[in-house]
């Protein structure tokens, strides 16, 4: 299972040898490709050879891009790795609206109790009236819960005046976090077969990861929670580089501890559970924990 | 959480050289480190990792020689002493720390 999670933030040559990731700075560092879980590229002169992005496709590693001002903006996934992709597609296409509607049900009581969560842990208010909501969301969102839910959430966690549209450092890092934890679910995700494009409830046209963005839904508050205990003027590679880390930070899945990369991992395969048996009581969703990196003896 | 494996094959005839040759980029390839000639060392996370691959080295042994494998955790890795010289590159860079910064 991979774990590792790179970031090259200086300039370097990245090329594979013997099935290892070769990273050439003043040393050459090798990493095995079966341990990696993703790489993030920031520096803007990386030399990456061919064989490099093969490797990823091949080993499920999600290569991660960035713009000038070091935002991820792109993701490479394997492209149709899985041995059965037609399978998958195909109950992809066969999943009905009713079970959807119920799986992004889920997914938003699930996001709603993780904000909960997560403005008890910052020691905000509003986790209760947020909890409130929870039972209020009906299949498939009708009454759209998640907006009342999120105006709230961001009002008590930031102040009052904070909107995500605006263009303020707090959005920055934000969009960071959801960058990387949208990659890795789009990964997950690719890994199981699924064709990330058809969403249970995004339906963007112009989105290839509509799937991945419902389920990016409940790791959300994991970000925020971060960023608002951050200084968010600062925007550095140290502030980055915790932003990534966020992927090893535990969080609770039926009732077992993981990292968030395996949780994704967990989260994926009870999706392929629920669709094949048409339930959505297979369904498993991560619980906000505290943040703590996950530690490995 | 690490497997140290020290290993003495036979080189006398081409075939067991072949052997020995195989056995050696099965290593690499695998991701284990050479420390130091015969004795290579591979991280894993955890010990249902290191279970997983030690099964996946018994697959993969040349026919004669003697092998040996010693799963270790990070702080009885951490207490070895350095009587001389000094630890590798690869060896300082990549820890058991799930992030990796370039």
């Amino acid at each position: 299972m991979s774990w590792r999670h790179i970031m090259i933030t200086n300039n370097a040559r990245l090329s594979v040898k013997r099935s290892q990731l070769v990273v050439q700075q003043e040393d050459t560092i090798t990493i095995p490709m079966q341990d990696i879980a993703s790489i993030l590229i920031e520096a803007q002169a990386v030399t990456i050879t061919a064989n490099v992005l093969s490797a990823c496709a091949e080993h499920k590693v999600s290569l991660f891009t960035c713009d000038s001002r070091k935002l991820p903006n792109g993701i490479w996934t394997g492209f149709h790795q899985h041995s059965r992709q037609l399978t998958v597609l195909e109950m992809q296409m066969a999943l009905t609206k009713p079970f959807k509607k119920r799986v992004w049900k889920q997914i938003i009581q699930q996001k709603i109790l993780n904000q909960a969560k997560c403005l008890d842990v910052m020691e905000k208010d509003g986790g209760k009236e947020l909890s409130l909501l929870i039972k209020e969301v009906e299949s498939g969102d009708a009454t759209n819960r998640e907006a009342v839910a999120a105006k709230l959430y961001f009002k008590h966690l930031f102040d009052s005046s904070f909107t995500r549209r605006s263009t303020d450092p707090t959005n920055r890092l934000l969009n960071y976090g959801y960058a990387i934890m949208r990659g890795l679910v789009a990964r997950a995700l690719a890994n199981y077969g699924f064709t990330t494009c058809l969403g249970l409830y995004h339906d963007n046209q112009l989105n290839a990861f509509n799937l991945a963005d419902d389920f990016m839904e409940v790791l959300r508050p994991i970000v925020d929670c971060h960023v608002a205990g951050q200084d968010v003027e600062k925007w550095d590679a140290e502030v980055r580089a915790g932003l990534v880390n966020l992927a090893n930070t535990d969080i609770l899945i039926s009732g077992e501890r993981h990292p968030i990369t395996a949780a994704i991992d967990e989260m994926v395969k009870s999706f392929v559970a629920s669709c094949r048996q048409q339930d959505y009581s297979y369904q498993k969703l991560p619980e906000l924990l505290p943040a703590k990196v996950h530690q490995y003896e | 959480m690490r497997i140290m494996l020290f290993f003495d094959l036979p080189v006398k005839t081409k075939k067991q050289r072949r052997d020995y040759t195989r056995f050696r980029n099965y290593l690499l390839d695998e991701g284990f480190d050479m420390m130091q000639f015969s004795v290579y060392c591979r991280l894993c996370n955890g010990h249902e990792s290191m279970e997983r691959q030690l099964e996946k080295v018994k697959r993969n042994l040349p026919p004669k020689g003697s092998i040996r494998a010693l799963p270790i955790t990070e702080k009885q890795y951490e207490r070895m002493r350095f009587l001389l010289g000094d630890k590798t590159k690869n060896e300082e860079k990549v820890t058991i720390n799930q992030l990796t910064l370039f």
